[in-house]
């Protein structure tokens, strides 16, 4: 399945869940879509005795968003929100090489990065400002896909690649507004601290992901469309040091202690009040 | 640099009478300082050092209309040589060495309450500025007998919240207590040694908590606190200097925490 026919599937199971929402709770859900979004990963880790850093290439992966509110209520209302990115969702591999500290590469492969986050808003308007404040919890998981090693020069056998993963729990606050009338801007920021409950060995301190985002809308009815542009830079910690057995060499590196991710392209939002 | 610092935030202070300003005093700040990532040669990973020093802090709050307020703070400790050790594995890859750490911050924003609610949420800019002197390095088992000195600077934007119970400026009598937490991301980060081939080289990103509770005497405003503060700054470092040893790393977290005693002035 290539990435337009996924892209729109996705939008006709929305259209449809849009046509048969007739529950009258006052909620509003929304899809948002990154379709050409590019992702640039760096890590930097340490094995010892050497200190290790990657080369990847900007990957595109296209970014899904699926969110669900309660109705405004200048009192508070609750939402949540489920990012996605990964090679499940239209993304790509990439090729990736560690540089050995001797000259050229110690390893190359093709890795792909997404992740899976999980966030639960608390959302609450300013005071006499259309402005909305918003704290919320997270649950993010970054996902490392990595295939076609060759490590110092030996191919791996085939077939062996390997998935590397890092969760981290946080919470966050933010700010949004949306500004006009049938045709509106909206724009929002939000910051969010991680730490790692489940990972003792790993600092507590596990980063932060920042996102920021700003559009242009057309709303009709209980139905709106708007596009803009998306960014989402993410820093994580990890144990890092794991390697995979290549057989005839020390192994290959696949995951490292630290992990700066950014994600960013214009999106497409599609928002129904039901 | 410093005393025309002093000397400009003395002058500010005394021009604007407005608002409310108050000085804090950290007897006793713990500075815990991990410096990570890329280094130009193969050996070695981090350095660690965590100062233990006198801080301060400058605070000024002025209402801008109603319900809608402004707070600038800036932060420094007071910077000594304290011993710097590099790399948990023993043996001749570890780097010793003194470092004196020196760090300053301003944070302001802007504040404004949710509706129907007393807390307040916060938006504005903050700067990082830190510096590292370093001497007497031991690497590989020998002495260098270079002396460095790593800087580096930070801008960004911070969201927040704001809460508690504060007086109005007219309020000559009573207890107050506040609190609040900014999270920050770096947008731009600067260094002095810098060098090619890391991979994590900008951004960055912060924290600032902060609890104080205290009693207005007259104008006065005496108050105990706590402040917890991280500034995570990425910048290409990793230079080496001539014996190998690490002059600057890419990735620098630093933590800066301590009780304060803070004394207020409330302009009516």
């Amino acid at each position: 399945m290539n990435l337009r026919s996924l892209t729109l599937g996705i939008l006709a199971v929305a259209s449809l869940s849009v046509a048969h929402s007739v529950e009258p709770d006052g909620g509003t859900w929304s899809m948002t879509l990154v379709p050409g979004a590019t992702l640039r990963y760096r890590g930097e880790g340490k094995i010892l005795p050497q200190g290790y850093v990657n080369r990847t290439e900007k990957q595109r992966a296209p970014l899904y968003r699926l969110e669900w509110r309660q109705k405004a209520d200048p009192s508070g209302y609750w939402g949540f929100a489920l990012w996605h990115t990964g090679v499940f969702g239209g993304g790509a591999f990439r090729p990736e090489s560690v540089p050995d500290v001797a000259g050229g590469d110690y390893q190359t492969d093709l890795l792909n990065v997404g992740f899976t986050n999980l966030f639960v808003t608390y959302h609450r308007p300013l005071e006499s400002w259309p402005v909305e404040a918003e704290v919320g919890f997270s649950i993010a998981r970054e996902i490392f896909k990595r295939k076609e090693f060759v490590v110092q020069g030996i191919a791996a056998p085939n077939g062996l690649d390997d998935v590397n993963e890092i969760s981290a729990e946080g919470f966050g606050v933010g700010l949004s507004g949306i500004h006009g009338g049938p045709v509106y801007v909206r724009w929002r920021a939000a910051a969010h601290y991680y730490v790692q409950l489940f990972d003792a060995k790993t600092d507590a301190s596990a980063g932060q992901i920042f996102q920021s985002e700003a559009g242009l809308g057309w709303r009709r009815g209980r139905f709106s469309v708007e596009t803009g542009a998306l960014w989402h830079a993410w820093f994580i910690l990890g144990q890092g040091n794991r390697r995979l057995s290549v057989p005839g060499t020390p192994g290959a590196v696949i995951s490292y202690n630290r992990q700066d991710t950014r994600l960013g392209g214009l999106y497409l939002k599609i928002e129904n009040r039901f | 640099m410093k005393s025309f610092l002093a000397a400009a935030v003395f002058w500010v202070a005394a021009g604007a009478r407005a608002g409310e300003w108050s000085v804090q005093y950290l007897p006793q700040v713990r500075t815990e300082y991990e410096g990570t990532g890329f280094r130009q040669v193969p050996n070695g990973w981090e350095l660690k050092v965590k100062p233990w020093t006198p801080a301060g802090g400058l605070r000024w709050r002025q209402p801008l209309a109603p319900k809608l307020s402004l707070q600038a703070q800036y932060w420094v400790n007071r910077s000594a040589y304290f011993k710097e050790d590099g790399n948990t594995q023993l043996g001749p890859l570890r780097q010793t060495g003194l470092t004196r750490q020196s760090i300053q911050s301003l944070w302001v924003d802007v504040r404004r309450p949710l509706a129907g609610s007393a807390v307040e949420a916060v938006g504005g800019v903050h700067g990082v500025y830190q510096s590292f002197r370093r001497k007497d390095i031991v690497f590989n088992g020998a002495a260098d007998p270079s002396s460095t000195l790593d800087t580096q600077s930070g801008l960004g934007a911070h969201l927040g919240v704001h809460f508690g119970r504060l007086l109005p400026p007219e309020e000559r009598r009573g207890y107050f207590w506040d609190g609040e937490l900014l999270l920050g991301r770096l947008l731009w980060t600067r260094n002095n040694r810098r060098t090619e081939g890391g991979g994590i080289h900008s951004g960055g990103y912060t924290y600032s908590f902060r609890l104080e509770a205290g009693r207005a005497v007259g104008p006065l405003r005496l108050s105990l606190g706590y402040t917890r503060q991280m500034y995570e700054i990425l910048v290409p470092g990793g230079r080496a200097l001539p014996s190998g040893a690490a002059g600057s790393l890419p990735i620098n977290k630093t933590d800066f925490f301590g009780p304060y005693l803070s004394v207020g002035w409330a302009y009516r």
